[in-house]
């Protein structure tokens, strides 16, 4: 009895996470298992329930309509898969691999979670008995994991999203500047003397030549 | 541009410092302590603060793993109950720090520790489950670190090569499988891809 209360409420958690992460209600139920009735009745005044009200994201083929929303979508799931494959139940490895995701892309999130819900019910036969989709390969250039089609040949040659990422990177001179890199080192040895607790020390890394 | 969340960053941060004076030590026990081979030791010797910086800033997961998982953890305890061994000031110290915020997260989030430490949710529950004592005492007998290296030489050079700014997306990408345990196992034989 304890432990099904306890499992209730750790469901209920895993929805009031899933509604603060953008989830629509239809999500939200196929994750937890929580009724309708149930989610109006704890989480009434919440947006995420009354809005999104049409059907949810599941074309796999607009993932592969733009360089980014693809590269995004092997981001999420590679948190979702090692997440998951280390024995974390699957409720919780989709939300916390969702915060990571967003975490990593503070300003540029192109996955709601509705549409991360889809890649993992397309990889995975979680909630949902339909066949996979798409299936994560290692890039046999630079050892990244990413998604591909389910009928795309396990040879295919064609350089990987992350291949070309560090290609186009690479082109476009992200890389810091000396100056910066320089300015960097520095606040490092400062941080580290101030976190040492001496100012004579802060001042002398300061002075001191960066490696 | 993503930013680690600050404690993990001056957890990674101040770890990499220890292990670089370490490698860069004359007794030249680094290898010893930590775990690693001698391009290992030497990477991490010559390693700058700009790329100890770069590490620490961008990367969501620890720089640092456990040496014992669930199932190896016991026997580590059991050993420090019966052993006379005694570590060195430092050595102890830095690994109260480190095994106190592994279970500090484990503690949080089993969730967040198996990205964050690439453990599995058993090692994780286990972590969880030490008191204050065990973490203390098992730090003053241990003699090498309780976390060791999540990079190699060739591992931590291939993130450092990417440009600044999307080095968290490529770790992410070349985190190596974990041999699925017990519930993982039993899930991957019916989800199989």
């Amino acid at each position: 009895m304890a432990n099904h209360t306890h499992q209730h409420f750790r469901r209920l958690d895993i929805a009031r996470e899933a509604l603060d992460l953008g989830a629509r209600r239809s999500v939200v139920q196929l994750i937890t298992g929580i009724s309708e009735r149930e989610l109006r009745h704890v989480f009434g005044a919440c947006p995420s329930l009354t809005a999104n009200c049409g059907g949810r994201p599941s074309s796999v083929d607009k993932l592969f309509h733009g360089r980014q929303l693809h590269l995004h979508a092997c981001d999420f799931y590679n948190s979702f898969h090692h997440i998951f494959h280390r024995g974390v139940a699957p409720d919780e490895a989709m939300v916390v691999a969702y915060r990571h995701y967003q975490r990593r892309h503070p300003d540029d999130a192109r996955l709601g979670f509705d549409r991360a819900f889809s890649i993992v019910t397309s990889v995975c036969r979680l909630w949902t008995a339909a066949a996979p989709s798409l299936k994560p390969v290692r890039c046999r250039t630079c050892g990244a994991r990413f998604l591909t089609l389910i009928g795309a040949s396990e040879h295919d040659d064609t350089p990987c999203t992350y291949c070309r990422l560090a290609k186009r990177l690479s082109r476009h001179g992200r890389v810091p500047t000396d100056e910066a890199q320089d300015q960097v080192a520095l606040s490092t040895r400062v941080r580290l003397a101030v976190m040492a607790g001496t100012q004579g020390a802060a001042t002398r890394a300061a002075s001191s030549p960066i490696q | 541009m993503f930013d680690a969340s600050s404690s993990l960053r001056v957890a990674n941060l101040t770890s990499l410092m220890w292990l670089r004076e370490q490698c860069r030590a004359p007794d030249e026990q680094a290898a010893s302590l930590f775990g690693i081979d001698d391009d290992t030791v030497r990477f991490y010797r010559d390693l700058s603060d700009v790329a100890i910086e770069a590490l620490s800033r961008e990367l969501d997961v620890s720089l640092f793993v456990p040496r014992f998982d669930n199932k190896t953890l016991p026997a580590a305890l059991d050993a420090e109950c019966s052993g006379h061994a005694q570590a060195a000031t430092g050595l102890a110290l830095h690994n109260i720090a480190s095994l106190q915020a592994l279970c500090d997260v484990c503690r949080h989030s089993v969730a967040e520790a198996t990205w964050i430490y690439r453990i599995n949710r058993e090692t994780a529950e286990a972590y969880a489950a030490l008191d204050h004592d065990q973490v203390v005492s098992l730090s003053r007998t241990l003699t090498a670190c309780a976390l060791l290296p999540r990079y190699d030489a060739s591992g931590a050079a291939r993130i450092l090569d990417r440009p600044a700014g999307s080095r968290a997306l490529f770790a992410a990408a070349y985190e190596p499988d974990t041999a699925p345990t017990g519930e993982a196992a039993r899930r991957s034989f019916h989800l199989a891809h």
